[in-house]
């Protein structure tokens, strides 16, 4: 059964941006070599889930890479990388793909595509989705972010004092919202 | 130099939204001073957009929708119903020089959202920070659901003037002492937290304060007293703040924050402002030593600062 998520941003409501989540991955090392080696078939964002907070922590992420690229700003090469750059923490564009992007010992996914074009690709989304991850589409809901959430990765990332509480998700959620529109500001 | 600001903020005082819905049409402005400053045309045909407030340099707008959360899901995000978006706007201004102007208004939008984001993270009421985007000149951040102080003010003063003949004059110092006292302990103890960080706001009026009716805890514990439900002060506003660690620059402040309490709460602005300013030193530190000897100093300072203005005043 497919889990993913199709939505559109209010701001942005001609790009269809289409979400997956996916546990028990077992060839996360090959999806990452055919995304280093620039195989177009793999034009995902792959997000690995232990550094993600809840859906609108990546939809402020999503939001980021969507304004950058209308200003004409894309720091990366595409939009799918762009928007792992996004989520952000670091300038260092290498950096924040390694710290926020699929690892070769990534065990889940957080998949993320957007279609700027207006064209409806929701079912060839999930199907190639299919094709390319070795795992389970589970449905991509708070609660299911939640549960493959590292906390102290995500206090890692975002240099989080350790003074400040990440005991509530929405107050975080908060925080890291405010360090995505901020990167590079700072 | 604020001169034209301050002009400004009183041809459109506060305007809150604790009745939102009811008095939206008749808040709405529709003047446009500028020329063609509308919103880039992407957003306002995206988002249905009203513009509530026109300032110096600024026009802010509220929206029902989040900029990238879209309606269904917001609920999960948020424990309390969303009371909607603003979105602060500052336009290309035609009569300054191209390049010049948006380096400007991405200089300001910028400072004022790191600024705006910095206290949140020190834990200062403030709007939570959205999203920015310096090179159109906007800001996101969340809609404070309350009167701005001087409305608020207003309204008490009306409310207890109204009652007068029956109650006299005693009833009512004690009315402001129950109703009204607490809450600008509570501004001024915000404002203290703000100096603390060495932070000073750079345009502190009455309208630069809301008062967001407080739905946390606290308004739990105080049910069973006879308390008024206290008033949660957020400050808003920071497209002139700095850092700065002097204390002259926080006694200016506090200066100016008394200056709008005399013009648009004449009666009673003595009072109002020591509250504030008591408030102000019990909050500053929260009683530490070393931070007893600043606010003593921006006391001091206060106090020469309003010297400077009575002279200044007399002179015309
Ligand atoms: N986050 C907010 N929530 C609710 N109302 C707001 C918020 N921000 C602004 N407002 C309303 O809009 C008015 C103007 O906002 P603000 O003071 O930020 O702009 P401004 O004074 O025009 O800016 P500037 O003069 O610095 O260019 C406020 O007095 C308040 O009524
Ligand atoms: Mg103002």
């Amino acid at each position: 059964m497919m889990g993913g998520l199709t939505l559109h941003l209010p701001q942005f409501p001609h790009s269809s941006v289409h979400i997956g989540l996916y546990t028990s991955v077992s060839n996360a090392a090959t999806i990452r070599k055919e995304l280093l080696a620039g195989n177009t078939r793999y034009s995902y964002a792959f997000v690995d889930p232990r550094g993600v907070l809840s859906l609108a922590h990546v939809l402020a992420a999503v939001y980021r890479a969507l304004t950058d690229m209308q200003a004409g700003t894309l720091r990366t090469k595409t939009l799918s990388s762009e928007i792992v750059f996004a989520f952000g923490g670091t300038m260092n564009i290498a950096e924040t793909l390694r710290r926020f992007g699929i690892n070769d010992n990534s065990d889940s996914l957080l998949v993320v595509k957007v279609d700027t074009d207006q064209m409806e690709r929701t079912n060839s989304v999930w199907n190639e989705l299919e094709g390319i991850i070795q795992g389970t589409s589970i449905p991509v809901t708070d609660e299911n972010i939640e549960k493959l959430t590292d906390i102290e990765t995500i206090r890692k990332n975002y240099k989080i004092q350790q003074g400040i509480s990440l005991a509530n998700r929405s107050e975080v959620t908060k925080i890291v919202t405010g360090a995505i529109a901020l990167r590079g500001y700072l | 130099m604020t001169l034209f600001r301050k002009l400004w903020s009183f041809a459109y005082p506060g305007f809150s939204f604790s009745h939102f819905h009811r008095v939206m049409a008749t808040r709405t402005l529709s003047v446009m001073p500028l020329g063609n400053v509308t919103l880039p045309s992407a957003i306002s045909e995206a988002l249905a957009l009203t513009l509530i407030a026109q300032g110096a340099e600024a026009q802010i707008y509220f929206s029902v929708e989040h900029p990238f959360i879209p309606a269904t899901y917001l609920t999960g995000t948020n424990s309390q119903p969303s009371a909607g978006y603003i979105l602060k706007y500052r336009p290309p201004k035609r009569y300054r020089h191209n390049a010049l102007d948006a380096q400007l208004t991405k200089h300001r939008t910028l400072s004022e959202a790191r600024i705006l984001y910095k206290l949140f993270l020190a834990g200062i009421s403030v709007p939570q920070l959205i999203a920015v985007d310096p090179r159109q000149g906007l800001i996101w951040m969340e809609n404070i659901d309350g009167q701005s102080l001087k409305s608020w003010i207003w309204a008490q003063e009306t409310e207890m003037e109204e009652r007068q003949v029956d109650e006299g004059e005693d009833a009512q110092a004690q009315k402001r002492v129950h109703i009204i006292k607490p809450v600008l302990l509570a501004v001024g103890s915000e404002i203290a937290k703000l100096h603390f960080l060495e932070t000073v706001h750079g345009d502190l009026t009455t309208s630069n304060v809301l008062l967001r009716d407080s739905s946390r805890v606290e308004a739990i514990t105080v049910t069973f007293s006879d308390k008024p439900m206290v008033k949660d002060p957020v400050i808003i506003d920071f497209g002139l703040a700095q850092q700065s660690t002097l204390p002259e620059d926080k006694a200016v402040d506090l200066y100016v924050l008394e200056r709008a309490f005399i013009s648009t709460h004449p009666i009673h602005s003595e009072e109002y402002v020591e509250w504030v300013l008591e408030g102000y030193v019990a909050g500053f530190g929260r009683g530490k030593k070393t931070a007893m000897f600043k606010v003593n100093e921006i006391m001091r300072k206060l106090d020469a600062v309003r010297l400077r203005g009575r002279k200044r005043s007399m002179v015309g």
